[in-house]
């Protein structure tokens, strides 16, 4: 695949929808339409602060197939990795400036043969089901949404789906002792029902956990993680590029693929999660650390990795540049 | 009661010079293996086949005609759709009439205002205003209704859980497949006859490439067999109708007999239902036609010396492959 063209767009609004989330109105800075999209949808966006460049994706929220603009919204991130990226979006983008994005992606679409949609989200893991839940409800489907979040103040967007789905959603607050619990949720499902999840690695392990318990087959459980895993446990390694005779360092708090970028080698990618594969790379030498969840058994034996997300067990990998 | 539906030659198909020079030849080297070989879509140089997305020449009004014969004695196993398909059968309208509209302003207008649509082909004289997503506001459904307006045959994805199903098509011009037949199957169920192309792992990479596509970024390849006669209609239905014409292929007549028929083929990723959109745009050129471009007709003859006998016998050429050879060697016009 070639590197993905990508397109400029001018912020046209910006809101605070919670504290810590902010929601952006773009629209096509030549005043073109935007591409169509389906729901669960995500763009990634290439930020700059002049200085340091962040590749960030994003979920479209709204209305499924709106093309006048997307809306996305950001969280603003303390401590994770990805923050410079959302916090230059909080603090240094505002209505009337431009940014750069990609054409949507989905890697997390619905499955229209569902007998009915269980959606389940935490924190900001809510974002994908914005598009969905219009989607499901101009469909006719039969669905509803779990919702888990830590404080009334934090959790985005609670009233209005409190509004306009008043029957079909259910709340959980931790603050106020109110837990998820998947079992509970699974639980007397009718037959044919997809579960779709977004939010921390934790509540993903929970529901695919208890899906699996229950028999529920593997097809039937959709998720995506909003951030790559966690990578508290990571150690920095080197990458050799034979071909270009290059190694380049990967820190702690980086991958291989923005170590690469870094270094002036750009990589096609493009969910930067772990799901699509787009990024994918063939290993020479090393041993791959794989965190992916998008290879199969023959291509984790045929020496692939996925560098948005995999590192290494040790001090040096060797890779081949794509084809 | 089922129609018994007739395989007929199209003697308009003949190519004019200016269809010659832009004939997808389909050879890049002396030698053929299966392979993905994928290339942007809509991107060629101006005055080539792939200069947009849907290509549109001389034969226009004459394959408009046939796939309106075929479809007036067959329809019940040419257009198929599943309900789940609608979606991706709107995506599919808009990408056509948005790219015929922006690549043949003379042929084509598309006026949008929200979801009021006004289109107006002088070509064959339509125009229609409707709604957008409202498919009572169309004569056809829109598979149907956008496919018989353009060339080639159109074929809709559903992307679901991990595979891609054939789940809608509009074919009339089938090279020796059945869409009746391969309603419904997977991307792996579909390609099942191909031969060697299995254990080289050439679909599990076409299936992620496939499902991995994105939104107005196309791609395109070249297929190619023989077909005897100006044949567009050769389904596995009509086999008993077509096939026999393959024996009668001599050293002698192959000039006139045999066409290298080529598929130029479109995967495009449906944005709005996430379907992938595969069209199959066939050329036909003469072997006689063909000939008269010297380098054209030495590397047909290198790639069929070179040809496995598994494709040979996939892309039944077994009883032409000899013939085509000998009158290629005696025909030389270097």
């Amino acid at each position: 695949m070639t590197s993905r063209p990508q397109r400029i767009v001018r912020v046209t609004q910006t809101e605070l929808v919670t504290p810590c989330v902010k929601r952006f109105t773009l629209e096509d800075a030549e005043g073109r339409r935007l591409p169509s999209w389906s729901s669960g949808s995500h763009v990634s966006m290439t930020l700059s602060d002049g200085e340091h460049i962040w590749r960030n994706s994003y979920s479209l929220i709204g209305t499924p197939g709106e093309t006048r603009f997307y809306q996305i919204a950001v969280r603003k991130e303390d401590l994770s990795r990805t923050k410079g990226g959302s916090q230059f979006l909080h603090d240094q983008v505002h209505s009337g400036d431009t940014l750069e994005i990609g054409a949507p992606s989905n890697y997390f679409p619905l499955a229209r043969h569902a007998a009915k949609h269980v959606l389940i989200a935490g924190g900001i893991g809510i974002t994908p089901f914005l598009a969905h839940l219009p989607a499901l409800r101009r469909s006719g489907a039969s669905f509803e949404v779990h919702y888990a979040f830590r404080d009334r103040v934090g959790g985005a967007f609670w009233e209005q789906l409190c509004g306009e789905y008043g029957t079909y959603a259910r709340f959980y607050v931790s603050e106020e002792g109110s837990r998820l619990s998947a079992a509970a949720v699974l639980a007397h499902q009718p037959l044919g029902t997809h579960v779709y999840v977004c939010g921390p690695h934790l509540l993903i392990a929970a529901v695919s956990g208890a899906a699996a318990e229950m028999g529920w087959p593997a097809s039937h459980v959709h998720f995506e993680e909003f951030a790559p895993p966690p990578v508290s446990d990571s150690a920095p390694f080197f990458v050799h590029l034979p071909e270009l005779s290059l190694e380049v360092k990967v820190g702690v708090r980086e991958t291989i693929l923005e170590a690469l970028e870094r270094a002036g080698v750009p990589i096609a990618s493009s969910c930067r999660v772990g799901q699509c594969g787009t990024c994918e790379m063939q290993v020479l030498g090393g041993e791959a650390d794989h965190r992916d969840r998008c290879l199969s058994e023959g291509e984790l034996h045929e020496g692939k990795i996925i560098t948005c997300v995999s590192r290494c067990r040790g001090q040096r990998l060797t890779l081949a540049l794509p084809g | 009661m089922t129609m018994i539906l007739e395989s007929k030659t199209v003697p308009s198909l003949r190519n004019s010079a200016e269809a010659m020079r832009r004939f997808p030849f389909p050879f890049s080297t002396d030698s053929y293996g299966y392979s993905v070989n994928l290339t942007p879509a809509g991107q060629g140089e101006a005055g080539t086949y792939n200069e947009h997305l849907f290509d549109i020449d001389e034969h226009y009004r004459a394959e408009f005609d046939e796939r309106r014969r075929i479809l007036s004695e067959d329809h019940g196993r040419r257009y198929l759709t599943l309900p789940h398909m609608m979606e991706a059968q709107w995506d599919f309208l808009e990408m056509s009439m948005t790219h015929l509209a922006a690549a043949y302003p003379e042929s084509f207008t598309l006026r949008q205002e929200d979801d009021f649509w006004h289109w107006e082909n002088y070509l064959l004289g339509i125009t229609q205003d409707f709604t957008f997503g409202d498919p009572s506001t169309l004569p056809l459904e829109p598979l149907e209704w956008m496919g018989r307006q353009m060339q080639g045959d159109f074929c809709l994805l559903d992307q679901r859980e991990g595979d891609l199903y054939l789940d809608a098509g509009l074919v009339t011009f089938p090279a020796d497949w059945s869409l009746t037949f391969d309603l419904g199957m997977t991307f792996e169920e579909w390609h099942g006859p191909v031969p060697l192309a299995h254990p080289a792992g050439v679909f599990t990479r076409a299936k992620k490439f496939l499902m991995n596509l994105e939104i107005d970024q196309p791609w395109q390849r070249l297929n190619w067999t023989f077909t005897i006669g100006p044949r567009l209609e050769t389904s596995s239905e009509t086999y008993h109708l077509w096939g026999r014409d393959k024996s009668g292929v001599t050293a002698e007549n192959a000039g006139e007999q045999v066409h290298l028929r080529v598929e130029a083929q479109v995967l495009a990723r449906l944005p709005r239902s996430h379907g992938v959109l595969f069209s199959i745009r066939t050329y036909l050129i003469r072997l006689d036609e063909l000939a008269t471009n010297p380098e054209w007709a030495q590397r047909l003859g290198r790639v069929l010396e070179s040809l496995p006998p598994e494709i040979t016998d996939y892309k039944g050429l077994t009883d032409t492959r000899e013939a085509v050879m000998t009158w290629l060697k005696h025909n030389q016009l270097d």
